[in-house]
């Protein structure tokens, strides 16, 4: 085992939709901090005040359902939120999050039910793994292309780095 | 061989003869539309990239319709960007107020069979009505497919629907979708693409096929598309869209096919617990409603609002319900006036909107109060997706909807007899 990383957990259900994670009516503040204040207002309205940087949402199906709406992933990394488990992602959220920089990892329904919510679990970078009682869950590594992404930080930022690339070759 | 039309038109866009499911393939867009609500954070995103130029200014589609006419003071600045990025990128193709996405993009022609389409919005898998592979993606996404012209792709399963028999009287497109929703469930198709036929498909109408398809991620579908046939080559025809990437699959190869026979389908309702809590119309008649719609992407088309002035017509909707119409084109808008449907909508005591998405996205235009009840023909019914978190929707097709307008509360569509 490498280093590991105290981490708590924010866990939650089925079918948390992109309207649940930041409804309609903050989508037009300019102010992508204040908008994260209204985060998960619906299901778990202490979430914004109360989650830390390197905190983990720990969900069930489908999360992320519903809307394009990018803000969902992004209020969740502006407070601090790089990786999510869940047993499944709805598609365009789960694009959204690696495009962003978040890890979204899927799980297995029998990994969910070992997490309990507001405990805390360790995380091993180096590993890839979470140890949480006493069990050590091993989290898929992404394909080569998709971690390319994660590793730039976000699409734009590899996007960017391409274009670089293939200026240099020119 | 055995490509799914999925498979076939994702290897043509990424200039390999066939792809599998789990292949990640870079694929080449043809058309890439942006709305107002995330025009800011895609010009914002791209211009953080060092491309100066967007890829091909004649593939991209700007529209304005989500926050039509204005909702707030941050709307008008939403159009000026739009507009100004229109003008520096040169693109041509920008409608203000003119329609919703999803039926403007089939009108203008923008989206032909074979195409690949990507759109900020969900219900993108629409235009898979016209055998295009089309699917919603976010800012960040779309601002680098803007820069490169490409994305991408997983190569998704296909699930395949194979559709038999014919619908009865009272039964419409929006409860074959319902149907589908109770058997995959709001998730059964996540990552995948939906494919469907059948010997029933050639008497569904294109508008039948982009309801169902605009549904299609209701169910967590990447896409949902039909192959196309002599009614997508009409419709092409008359809208002048291209046909030039058109493919086909023979025999394809589905990781499951689900058989329906129309003719066991019955008039559906989305509860208000979520799109895939699906029953029967006949489970939930008599509860009391207070807004019925009919409109949106899903079901605001013409073909719809005839059914819907055919039971309204010399009738008159109930003092407590608010029944709203809201065409989802002004080329539809236009018909219903020219044809006088839109004074049977008045006199039945109905609002008549502009074209726009707000109701369905509870923002303006019919926003619910906490203890209202509404039937809506849309797409959506999370908890607060029309208004207060406490609100209850019912989704229904449209002939359901304004037999329920009628008598005040739910209603089946035969209520006639």
């Amino acid at each position: 085992m490498g280093e590991t990383i105290q981490t708590k957990v924010w866990k939650f259900t089925d079918d948390i939709d992109t309207d649940q994670i930041i409804a309609t009516q903050y989508l037009v503040n300019p102010d992508i901090n204040d908008m994260a204040q209204y985060a998960m207002e619906i299901p778990k309205p202490e979430f914004a005040s109360s989650v830390q940087t390197g905190d983990i949402i720990v969900a069930r199906n489908n999360f992320g359902c519903g809307s394009s709406r990018e803000q969902a992933p992004l209020v969740l990394k502006t407070l601090g939120v790089n990786m999510i488990l869940a047993v499944s992602f709805a598609r365009i959220f789960y694009r959204n999050c690696i495009n962003l920089g978040i890890r979204p990892y899927e799980i297995k329904r029998s990994q969910y039910d070992l997490f309990n919510d507001q405990s805390t679990v360790t995380f091993d970078p180096k590993m890839n793994c979470i140890g949480v009682k006493n069990e050590t869950i091993r989290l898929n590594p992404f394909p080569p292309f998709v971690e390319s992404i994660l590793a730039a930080g976000g699409l734009i930022a590899h996007v960017t780095q391409q274009f670089n690339a293939n200026q240099e070759k020119k | 061989m055995s490509q799914t039309l999925t498979e076939k038109i994702l290897a043509r866009a990424s200039g390999q003869e066939s792809v599998s499911p789990g292949d990640i393939v870079d694929v080449s867009v043809n058309t890439a539309f942006i709305h107002d609500v995330f025009i800011s954070g895609v010009v914002e995103e791209f211009s953080k990239l060092p491309h100066k130029q967007v890829w091909n200014p004649n593939s991209i589609v700007l529209i304005a319709d989500h926050e039509v006419p204005a909702v707030s003071e941050w709307a008008g600045e939403c159009y000026k960007t739009m507009l100004r990025f229109a003008k520096t990128q040169n693109i041509k193709r920008i409608h203000i107020a003119e329609g919703v996405c999803h039926q403007l993009i089939p009108e203008k022609g923008y989206v032909g069979p074979g195409m690949v389409l990507v759109g900020t919005d969900s219900h993108t898998t629409t235009h898979g009505a016209l055998g295009a592979f089309s699917t919603g993606i976010g800012t960040t996404e779309m601002a680098a497919v803007l820069a490169t012209g490409k994305i991408w792709l997983k190569v998704p399963e296909t699930i395949h629907f194979e559709l038999s028999g014919s619908l009865s009287k009272g039964v419409y497109a929006k409860d074959i979708v319902l149907s589908m929703l109770q058997i995959l469930g709001a998730e059964g198709a996540t990552y995948k693409a939906i494919e469907i036929t059948g010997s029933a498909v050639k008497n569904l109408t294109m508008a039948d096929r982009l309801t169902i398809c605009n549904m299609g991620v209701e169910m967590g579908a990447k896409n949902a598309l039909f192959a196309p046939d002599d009614h997508t080559m009409a419709y092409i025809k008359s809208s002048g869209g291209d046909a030039s990437n058109l493919v086909n699959a023979e025999s394809p190869r589905y990781e499951r096919t689900i058989q329906m026979n129309l003719s066991e389908i019955k008039p559906m309702l989305a509860f208000p617990k979520g799109v895939d809590d699906v029953h029967p119309v006949e489970e939930a008649i008599g509860t009391e409603i207070h807004e019925a719609f009919i409109g949106s992407c899903t079901n605001g088309r013409y073909e719809d609002f005839v059914v819907a002035a055919n039971i309204l017509r010399g009738k008159k909707v109930p003092g407590h319900v608010r029944l709203i119409i809201t065409p989802a084109s002004m080329h539809i808008y236009k018909r219903l006036i020219e044809d006088g449907l839109a004074v049977d909508f008045i006199n039945s005591g109905a609002m008549i909107t502009n074209p726009g998405c707000g109701l369905c996205y509870g923002k303006h235009g019919g926003v619910l109060s906490e203890t209202d009840v509404a039937i809506a023909s849309n797409n959506r019914n999370f908890p607060g997706r029309l208004g207060h978190k406490n609100s209850q929707v019912y989704l229904a097709s449209p002939a359901t909807v304004a037999w329920s307008a009628v008598y005040g509360k739910i209603a089946a569509p035969d209520s006639a007899h």
